[in-house]
């Protein structure tokens, strides 16, 4: 239970991947001009990662060392196929949105470093957490950056409108350099909080 | 150690990776069966929604079996050279239109009242332009003024504006795309204007 709780800390603040590992950094850019795109797309993560890291750790002591990448590639593209059928069966409209984003799900460092460096070396429903608690801090970074751009960039959250219609929204939220703005800022404001804890501490 | 030399072995590695494949291989196969059924009604509500949006009839937040029934209820559907051609009544068509965009191929479809000589509207299905410049042409700004058109009584039938007799705005900053979209929607349009008046549509 306590390993559960380091687990999670370090997937949300202590190791996150976008902040900490600067990992994923493409679909964090990419997809968080809506809130809902990115609670998608977060979802996917999750649910990739988790079970990528299970799978991987399962078969870890069978799997020959030198071909553990292909092995894992192979593992992730499954799921990753499995979450775009899933996706174009029963959400039809969030898929086209998404467009070729949840095919490069599969190219998202987050997976394969977890894989490779968490998985190999750890049991089955330890790399499972891990795998949640990764996608989850993913998630997060990607919803808050998701809620500043909507916001500013639409005026609405979730697709409903929160700014009254005299709210002129800035564009460039919406446009990729604005994903640059507020990733820098994030990272800048979660470094600068990491190292006042750091400094107390001692 | 005996361990690791059996699996350092060739034959081990291309054993275990052929298995692996084979597992999620299979599973993938099983999975895309299953769903096969459901993806493809959902490209034909797709397309369905596409040529009611056409012909202005598309209601706002419409569901799947909405679209549905008003599609089968308001369409007849007819084939004319290999081309599916929806009647809503007996001068009212929608027909596909498609051409060679500035980048890629872009289809679409557009409803044409002959009696009257009105455009009901246009809709894309698909195109390759760049988004946020050509890519806007599926935007309602730009497929908006395509609504109860009234066209002039010979060609060319759509005329950008400032020139004169102009009936439609391109896009400012996509002039490439804007006039390959005008350009194969004249020639459709002479082509569909030709056959109705041979009769081809009786």
């Amino acid at each position: 239970m306590k390993q559960t709780k380091t687990i999670f800390l370090e997937g949300l603040w202590g190791n996150n991947p976008i902040a900490r590992q600067i990992l994923g950094i493409c679909s964090a850019l990419a997809v968080t001009n809506l809130m809902k795109n990115s609670l998608v797309m977060g979802l996917g993560l999750i649910f990739v990662t988790a079970f990528s890291e299970l799978t991987v750790s399962l078969i870890r002591q069978w799997t020959p060392k030198h071909i553990r990448m292909m092995v894992q590639v192979l593992i992730i593209s499954a799921y990753v196929i499995l979450v775009d059928i899933f996706l174009k069966a029963y959400f039809p409209d969030i898929s086209t949105a998404l467009g070729p984003y949840v095919g490069l799900i599969i190219t998202n460092c987050i997976i394969m470093g977890r894989c490779e460096a968490f998985a190999q070396a750890n049991p089955p429903h330890i790399a499972f957490i891990d795998g949640i608690a990764m996608g989850t801090g993913y998630t997060l970074v990607l919803l808050t950056i998701a809620f500043v751009r909507e916001l500013l960039g639409f005026g609405t959250l979730f697709g409903i409108r929160i700014l009254g219609d005299s709210w002129v929204s800035w564009s460039i939220m919406i446009m990729p350099p604005g994903a640059f703005f507020m990733l820098g800022i994030l990272i800048w404001i979660l470094h600068t909080v990491k190292k006042k804890d750091q400094e107390v501490a001692k | 150690m005996a361990k690791n030399k059996r699996h350092s072995r060739y034959s081990y590695s291309i054993g275990f990776m052929v298995l692996i494949t084979i597992i999620m291989v299979g599973a993938l196969a099983l999975i895309n069966e299953a769903t096969e059924a459901r993806i493809r009604q959902n490209g034909e509500v797709k397309n369905q929604e596409k040529v009611l949006e056409a012909a202005n009839l598309l209601p706002e937040n419409g569901t799947y079996q909405k679209i549905q029934s008003l599609f089968s209820n308001s369409f007849e559907t007819m084939n004319w050279n290999e081309t599916i051609l929806y009647q809503l009544d007996a001068s009212i068509f929608v027909v596909p239109v498609s051409g060679s965009g500035l980048w890629g191929a872009v289809e679409g479809y557009i409803g044409i009242d002959f009696a009257t000589n009105t455009i009901l509207g246009l809709s894309f299905v698909s195109h390759s332009e760049t988004p946020g410049l050509g890519g806007r042409i599926e935007e309602p700004e730009f497929l908006d003024q395509f609504d109860k058109l009234l066209l002039p009584a010979k060609p060319d039938y759509l005329i950008y504006r400032p020139k004169p007799g102009g009936n439609i705005d391109a896009i400012s900053g996509a002039t490439g795309t804007s006039n390959a979209v005008r350009n194969f929607l004249n020639a459709d349009l002479i082509r569909y204007y030709d056959a109705y008046a041979r009769g081809d549509f009786e």
